[in-house]
């Protein structure tokens, strides 16, 4: 798959940016080394970035910069997550998880009182596919357990995670990206959720 | 018996130990430690040679020290000869003598009164040179200030502001080169390319330069310059191609 690529040049004109600035973010490693990608040109080598992902970035780093550090940034888009807990209290009132799902949740882990970043994520993600009412309660519990038993085999590697049901019966799957996974004709898949970006948004939500 | 206190190790004369935990470590004479180490100072007057990862506060080198493994210091001082042969990652290096790094090094600030020889990418937010270095991958720098004494060589330099000026040891020389100004490949910056907001140049070799402000020097062959806001070129210099962009 030939992905959309931007020169360095079109990239600092885009985005108004200065060279001194983005060499500062590699180094503060805002910008993943694998997203300098060199391709020879007529004027030796030259450095290209994938586009969409480069954007979003940059315009992720200039909207947050005023009163952030830049090594607070670089906390924030790396996929690792964040040393947090909160109170079921802190998590509602702060509209990050509803009421129903940590309800949902504490049917199945009586007793926990606070939450870490992990259990967030697991939580937000079922959050979001219960309200949008891709899936049912059981089907939330389907995803917790696998979510639980499988999200910590991938330590911290890029990773999605499919729904999909077949003859009314729902399953799901996780799988490292960049991947490729390819499922019968009689399976519909009901959600395709990138916890690295998932996680992102997070980080942004709950910092 | 265990103590929670850490022990200092010295090695004086000829001897070897095993890598672990000290406070302090001194080898005078020559010393080999088998093993990652951790411990607050390191010095080494003399030859030493560590097998395995070093940590420390501060760690100096006053002979000559191979590490096999990686290196992680606040301070980190050569002033004889030094090899890594994994990762450095320090915040203050100064290389008074010799080092060569066999992977890359990320510092908050180097200075180099010597040679600097790294073998991958070098990062820093300060990066000044007084003598030669060759950097094998990306000099990725906040501020580059080279005074050129010897060869220095870059695949790529990537920088907020960069200033290279000729060293002024070779009075008699630089008259001659100010009457005959010819490229001097022994004492000169030779790089691919250039990139960053401010740059001054002298005495340097690149295929492309591109910046906001950019003035090329005494003494220099390029064969692109890129520039957004100013450009500005001595008379001792070649330029085959300027752009504004």
């Amino acid at each position: 798959m030939e992905q959309n690529l931007i020169s360095k040049k079109e990239l600092l004109d885009l985005m108004g940016i200065s060279y001194g600035q983005l060499y500062r973010w590699k180094r503060k490693n805002l910008i993943p080394e694998d997203w300098f990608i060199k391709k020879s040109s007529f004027t030796g080598q030259e450095t290209f970035f994938p586009k969409e992902k480069m954007l979003n970035r940059i315009s992720k780093i200039m909207n947050m910069k005023e009163g952030l550090s830049l090594e607070d940034i670089a906390g924030m888009v790396s996929p690792n997550p964040v040393n947090v807990s909160f109170t079921k209290e802190e998590l509602m009132n702060r509209g990050i998880i509803s009421e129903f799902t940590l309800n949902f949740y504490l049917e199945h882990h009586k007793g926990i009182e606070t939450f870490n970043f992990d259990n967030i994520l697991v939580l937000n993600i079922i959050d979001r596919l219960l309200k949008s009412g891709d899936i049912n309660k059981d089907e939330g519990v389907l995803i917790l357990n696998t979510m639980e038993e499988i999200y910590p085999k991938f330590e911290g590697k890029p990773c999605e995670l499919f729904v999909m049901r077949k003859l009314g019966i729902t399953s799901c799957c996780m799988n490292v990206i960049p991947g490729q996974i390819y499922f019968d004709e009689g399976v519909k898949i009901i959600a395709r959720i990138n916890i690295a970006v998932t996680i992102e948004e997070l980080k942004l939500n709950i910092a | 018996m265990e103590t929670q206190t850490k022990k200092d190790l010295k090695i004086n004369g000829d001897g070897s130990a095993s890598g672990g935990v000290y406070e302090g470590i001194k080898i005078n004479g020559s010393g080999r430690i088998t093993g990652d180490v951790d411990c607050e100072y390191f010095k080494c007057n003399g030859d030493a040679k560590v097998i395995g990862s070093l940590t420390a506060q501060s760690a100096k080198i006053n002979g000559s020290a191979s590490i096999t493994g990686s290196l992680k210091a606040d301070e980190f001082k050569v002033m004889g000869f030094t090899k890594v042969s994994e990762n450095v990652e320090s915040k203050d290096t100064k290389v008074s003598g010799q080092a060569e790094l066999e992977k890359n090094i990320s510092s908050d600030s180097i200075t180099v009164n010597g040679e600097l020889k790294i073998k991958n990418d070098c990062n820093a937010e300060v990066f000044t040179v007084n003598g030669a270095f060759t950097i094998g991958g990306m000099l990725n720098a906040g501020e580059v200030e080279i005074k050129l004494y010897g060869p220095c060589r870059a695949k790529e330099i990537g920088c907020e502001k960069i200033e290279v000026r000729k060293g002024n040891a070779f009075k008699i020389h630089n008259i001659i080169t100010s009457i005959f100004p010819s490229f001097d490949s022994k004492t000169s910056l030779i790089t691919d390319s250039i990139e960053g907001d401010e740059i001054y140049l002298e005495n340097t070799r690149a295929k492309i330069v591109r910046g906001n402000n950019v003035e090329i020097g005494p003494g220099c062959d390029i064969e692109l310059v890129e520039y957004k806001t100013t450009y500005k070129k001595s008379d001792g210099a070649a330029v085959k191609e300027e752009k504004k962009v």
